[in-house]
């Protein structure tokens, strides 16, 4: 029995294990498909587990306080969806938690240490929503309206985006690593101090340098058995990350915006297919249609505030989504709106790539901006794509507080030639398109633009990946899964979905 | 308190609570189907409404269950990343059926509960299965952690045959032994609750489920107790430390520690598991009632589980790793690179139990006071 011991204590060194950096490269590549599936699978559900209930909480808000019970019949509706969402975000989060562990097995370095409190927090947060879901879901009465049951729906969404914060600080600090002080300036020269120094910088100096021809396996060995001592000293700092506020406003209002016409597309249809049912359909349309119309207006506001944080700490990104190029260049929206001045001439790639000498890892400063100009080729599309649905959404929500004037409906039926009521009804059905495809472009943009970091500055995603080979047998398996969640469970949000008329 | 008990007793609490759930949730997906079954059989309604009532209980306590997961996982992460990290990379394939086995199991929950009455009794029950075979996936894939932490086999396999863990000689018996354990712990605990309501009511629909669980509750404990039997042998041949650890005065090497005492108890809990569950199918079959013996099985039944697993888990103590006589300690695990302070231990305690408490206090008020209610 004492040679298992000897070889575990042997293995434990790993001393004799290299996988090369090459091999990590491609396993990493070979992941990717799965993982970035699986993130939007998960996103996808969340996003109605996390906007939904505002649009739920509206119609149940006005069915109490005016009595009635067409609004709570479809608040009760919407909440069934509610349920579903979670419990498939719930399951789809297993596999991204597991897909973390398992798969970015480098990353449990980060659970252990910067992502600590806020996972942590995290678990007190889902406790919270799991009780309350039960609580909210299984004591509907619609037909005897209350206070409490409401107010227990308040708490869950409380939780909800309590949660959601927390999660998103993990995202927030891969993207503008807080708290490491000047540690990623001297790796790349133009990032300003982020943050107070909260990390012990000479082991994750030594770590980074260990890093550079090895992968997980190092980060595990040098960071965790090597006994380091303590690198992080304060986990609470993630939870204060400037791109966390924005991140978190930003996200929230596009998980109502989606949530909000998702619902909006269902209650049109049944408007055009039941006409005896119209006045119901469209008192309901009118709720969801002007939650979503109140977060679009908001999130031209959040949308300014994410773009000076993305400015400010992640700029290789902004210049490859604003597309100046090489050589930069102005460009008059941006020049106002960040120095208020069109003729500002903001630098280009070719600027940051000449900062390399100033690097303790010139390498890295040079893979950091071809990173950058190989993803300004498509991701410049893509932030435009999202930018432009965002802009017809913040007309569309502007044209529906016409809704409440009768001259400026007057005057829309004058101008577009088409009623104000049949506008808000037939463009239900493209807003929800839009705001998924500005969400889910917004997330290709935020993480595909810090490529090749996983950590910004600090940890590359190859230095992640488990040292066992990904093949492609595994990959479609875990693909044909995470496609066989998103499909069953449109499904089932569609079937609950259909607003029958509500009988007394 | 330093960094490795705090971590040790919050995985400790974590592991205990999601396991006592999880065997609720294995022992309710294998025993739905076969009640399905049965239902479609006799074409009885009433035997449906009895298991609509056992398959909501089971959604509520699954999402409780995915809670538990959670802390689970971020407690193995968080404190444990050494260990964890071996763990997913040398059991890369029974992590992948487990999870595999998640993602299959809960989205046909979701299906098996929103196709009830809505589509064909057949289908409906092919959907069970599919339920009952991802769940059955779960435990084949993780009881390979435990199975390995007893007997690390396959561990200098990385980069290699990672389908040698496969061989270890304790993870048939111990993943078997689990399976039967829960079907045991949820046949008895319906056992009970159904001979209390019988004895209530007096109303046929009770009495009639107690004869269908007394079939399956009654073979179930007998096949969960000789594999114990077995898988206590084979402990003392493949994993000695744990055996000596269990059995005290009757190993052949003693232990650093010494869970002798709280093993004769579980011992216990099963012979009065079994005693209960023959008197109380015995009084059935007679056509007699007993509500104290049905209240006292459905009690026990509950305790068993957390109590083996507490057994199971502290065996181990001080090593996380057991490799024969000897093992690999907790604090060569252990996560150093940041403080895990008392603040997270009492926090954890604080919140879990808060939150569990204001949700009983609730449904007492919702259920049984009718208060709030609208």
């Amino acid at each position: 029995m004492k040679a298992w011991g000897l070889v575990l204590l042997s293995f434990l060194s790993l001393s004799s294990l290299s996988i090369g950096e090459n091999n990590l490269i491609s396993n990493a590549n070979a992941a990717e498909p799965m993982t970035i599936l699986g993130i939007y699978v998960h996103g996808f559900f969340l996003l109605m587990a996390v906007g939904l209930p505002y649009l739920v909480l509206a119609y149940e808000f006005l069915g109490i306080r005016k009595r009635d019970l067409e609004y709570l019949n479809a608040a009760k509706k919407l909440s069934t969806v509610w349920g579903i969402s979670f419990a498939i975000g719930a399951a789809t989060g297993t596999l991204v938690e597991f897909g973390l562990v398992q798969v970015w097995s480098g990353t449990l370095v980060a659970i252990g240490s910067f992502f600590f409190a806020p996972l942590t927090l995290e678990l007190f947060a889902f406790m919270v929503e799991v009780v309350f879901v039960v609580i909210y879901l299984f004591t509907w009465d619609i037909n005897k309206p209350s206070w409490f049951h409401f107010l227990s729906g308040l708490v869950l969404l409380i939780a909800s985006n309590i949660s959601a914060y927390l999660i998103l600080a993990a995202n927030s600090f891969m993207n503008v690593p807080w708290g490491t002080g000047d540690l990623v300036s001297k790796i790349l020269p133009w990032m300003p101090a982020l943050g107070p120094n909260s990390v012990n910088q000479a082991a994750l100096d030594n770590l980074y340098v260990m890093l550079q021809n090895n992968g997980t396996i190092a980060l595990i060995k040098y960071s965790l058995e090597n006994n380091v001592g303590i690198i992080f000293y304060n986990p609470m700092i993630p939870l204060l990350n400037p791109d966390l506020f924005a991140t978190f406003i930003h996200t929230v209002l596009a998980t109502i915006i989606i949530a909000s016409f998702e619902a909006s597309a269902f209650i049109a249809y049944d408007y055009i297919k039941r006409i005896s049912e119209r006045n119901y359909r469209f008192k309901l349309l009118k709720v969801s249609y002007g939650t979503g119309a109140v977060a679009s207006i908001l999130m031209a506001f959040s949308g300014d505030f994410m773009g000076r944080i993305v400015y400010q700490y992640n700029v290789l990104k902004f210049i490859a989504f604003e597309g100046l190029g090489n050589s930069g260049g102005r460009d008059p929206i941006m020049g106002i709106l960040l120095y208020g001045n069109p003729n500002y001439n903001f630098p280009g790639f070719d600027y940051y790539l000449a900062l390399a000498s100033r690097s303790v890892d010139p390498n890295a400063v040079v893979q950091s901006v071809l990173a950058a100009q190989s993803f300004a080729t498509w991701g410049y599309y893509v932030y435009w794509s999202m930018v432009i649905s965002g802009i017809i959404l913040f007309i569309f929500s502007i044209f529906y507080f016409a809704i409440y004037s009768e001259k400026l409906q007057t005057l829309f039926k004058k101008i577009f030639r088409i009623s104000l009521d049949k506008f808000v009804v037939y463009s239900s059905f493209i807003a929800p398109f839009l705001g998924l495809i500005a969400a889910s472009s917004g997330w290709a943009v935020r993480e595909a633009g810090r490529h090749p970091w996983v950590i910004y500055g600090l940890i590359q995603y190859w230095q992640v990946i488990t040292p066992n080979t990904i093949t492609p047998t595994f990959s479609i398996l875990i693909i044909a899964l995470e496609l066989s969640i998103l499909v069953l469970g449109s499904f089932s949000i569609i079937y609950i979905m259909r607003f029958r008329g509500y009988k007394k | 308190m330093n960094n490795v008990f705090n971590a040790f007793i919050l995985l400790g609490y974590a592991t205990i609570a999601h396991l006592f759930l999880v065997n609720l949730i294995l022992g309710i997906s294998i025993i739905i189907p076969i009640l399905e079954y049965i239902q479609i059989k006799r074409n009885d309604d009433e035997l449906k409404r009895n298991q609509i009532s056992i398959f909501k209980f089971m959604v509520i306590t699954d999402l409780f269950a995915g809670v538990w997961a959670t802390w689970l996982t971020v407690f193995l992460g968080g404190f444990w990343p050494l260990l964890t990290f071996y763990a997913t990379t040398i059991l890369f394939i029974p992590i992948t059926i487990s999870i595999a086995g998640i993602l299959i199991a809960l989205p046909s929950i979701g299906i098996y509960w929103y196709t009830w009455g809505k589509v064909s009794n057949k289908l409906h029950l092919f959907i069970g299965i599919i339920m009952c075979i991802g769940t059955i996936m779960v435990p084949l894939g993780f009881n390979m952690i435990f199975a390995f932490i007893n007997d690390p086999v396959g561990i200098n396999q990385l980069g290699g045959n990672l389908f040698a863990v496969f061989l270890n000689p304790l993870y048939p018996t111990f993943t078997l032994h689990r399976i039967f354990g829960a079907i045991t712990m949820v046949s008895s605990l319906l056992l009970g609750i159904y001979g209390y309501l019988y004895y209530k009511t007096n109303q046929e629909r009770y009495g009639s489920m107690m004869y269908i669980l007394s079939y399956i509750a009654l073979p179930s404990i007998f096949i969960e107790s000789f594999l114990g039997f077995i898988y206590a042998f084979e402990l003392t041949k493949y994993s000695p430390y744990i055996a000596s650890v269990l059995f005290g005065p009757f190993s052949l090497n003693p232990a650093e520690n010494n869970l002798y005492p709280l093993f004769l108890i579980f011992i216990s809990i099963i012979l009065i598991m079994w005693i209960l569950l023959i008197s109380l199918i015995f009084i059935h079959f007679r056509g007699k009632k007993s509500h104290l013996i049905s209240i006292s099985l459905a009690i026990i039944s509950l305790i068993g589980i957390p109590f083996g697993e507490f057994i199971n888990d502290y065996s181990r103590y001080p090593y996380f790793i057991i490799t024969g006589d000897k093992g690999i300690y907790l604090s060569q695990f252990i996560n150093n690179i940041i403080n895990i302070t008392d603040f997270w231990v009492i926090s954890s305690f604080i919140v879990s139990i808060a939150v569990l408490s204001a949700y009983l206090w609730l449904l007492y008020q919702v259920i049984i006071k009718k208060r709030f209610s609208h």
